[in-house]
């Protein structure tokens, strides 16, 4: 319902692709794109996109928005002006990224806001992100030893300090303190990443580079790397870094000892 | 020229849940059924992510070659 009462035509959906182009697209997905009157789509690189034109052929590419050197904050409104645009003229789109869009994009939240202050009826639906494909691929369940989770940018410029205990995942590490689009990675944001995990983890920690496939076939990236040796780590632009923890975590014998009361005591 | 049946096929594969179950299962015979050449397939079976991008990005005409990577 529009603000003032009126319903208005026009929607906005935003799906997640999913890391492996296609075959991780959900039920739910795959109607959204179906249905819609049209699909923009936005994909990380040049993985497969076909099928998204076989879905709905009216299927057009956001990419020619990340021309090189531009302002991220310039693409961000850009790719959020294109969705509405077309939800403007009443039609019903379905917006397709990779991952999850509801993660570390800020751009599909933005157009959802946008959308509903407009009238129009938005969501997201969630997708595959590269987090959990790291998750499979590292064989790293979070309910184990729990989860620490930072933009790299973030981590360093607010000066992040993690239970080193507690597994460590660094997103976006070829962007470090990045403000426009490029195609290379920014070595020395990795250099000054590497110190600062140094400092914390001790200089002859490793950590791991991943990168999640988005082929249909092949191996996912996983290579280890000494903290001190980040800069000249072989990172591409969708690399994660993962830091092992350096300790064992223990437990808190008051704690323990309360929680044994309080088992008893429910058991009763 | 023939290395654009690579980028074909990942597509075939990407739009295919079955296919892609069969080449999982016996990925030579899907292959081999799609057209590829030899070199080809032994690409596709033993490429590291870095070969794969490279082929396709080869394929792809604008050369666009920025990551789209996600902002927050």
């Amino acid at each position: 319902m529009a603000a003032g009462g009126q319903d208005r035509t026009g929607s906005l959906t935003i799906v997640g692709g999913g890391i492996r182009a296609g075959l991780h697209l959900t039920q739910e997905a795959r109607v959204r794109i179906e249905r819609a009157s049209k699909v923009l789509y936005l994909l990380a690189e040049h993985a497969p996109a076909a099928w998204i034109a076989r879905l709905n052929p009216s299927a057009e590419s956001l990419a020619p928005l990340y021309q090189p050197g531009r302002d991220h904050a310039e693409v961000y409104e850009a790719l959020v002006n294109a969705m509405l645009d077309w939800v403007r003229r009443g039609e019903d789109v379905c917006v397709v990224t990779y991952g999850n869009p509801a993660v570390l994009d800020q751009s599909s939240h933005e157009a959802v806001r946008c959308a509903h202050a407009e009238g129009f009826p938005a969501k997201i639906l969630p997708g595959i992100s590269a987090m959990d494909c790291l998750f499979v691929d590292l064989g790293l369940d979070p309910g184990e030893e729990g989860l620490q989770s930072f933009d790299a940018t973030d981590f360093l410029a607010f000066r992040k300090a993690p239970d080193t205990s507690v597994p460590l995942i660094l997103w976006q590490i070829s962007v470090i303190g990045d403000t426009r689009t490029g195609g290379t990675v920014n070595r020395e944001g990795l250099r000054i990443l590497g110190e600062r995990l140094t400092e914390l983890y001790g200089e002859d920690h490793e950590a791991i580079v991943y990168e999640a496939t988005p082929f249909p076939v092949g191996r996912p990236l996983i290579e280890s790397c000494l903290l001190k040796g980040l800069a000249e780590a072989e990172v591409s632009g969708m690399s994660t870094l993962f830091v092992p923890p350096a300790s064992k975590a223990t437990p808190d014998p008051a704690m323990v000892e309360l929680l044994a009361a309080s088992d008893a005591f429910h058991a009763e | 020229m023939a290395d654009r049946h690579i980028k074909d096929f990942l597509n075939f594969l990407a739009d295919n849940p079955d296919q892609e179950k069969r080449f999982d299962e016996n990925p030579d015979r899907v292959m081999t059924e799609f057209g590829l050449t030899a070199d080809q397939q032994k690409i596709v079976k033993h490429g590291t992510l870095k070969q794969i991008r490279k082929i396709i990005k080869g394929e792809t005409s604008s050369g666009f070659d920025v990551y789209m990577i996600k902002m927050k």
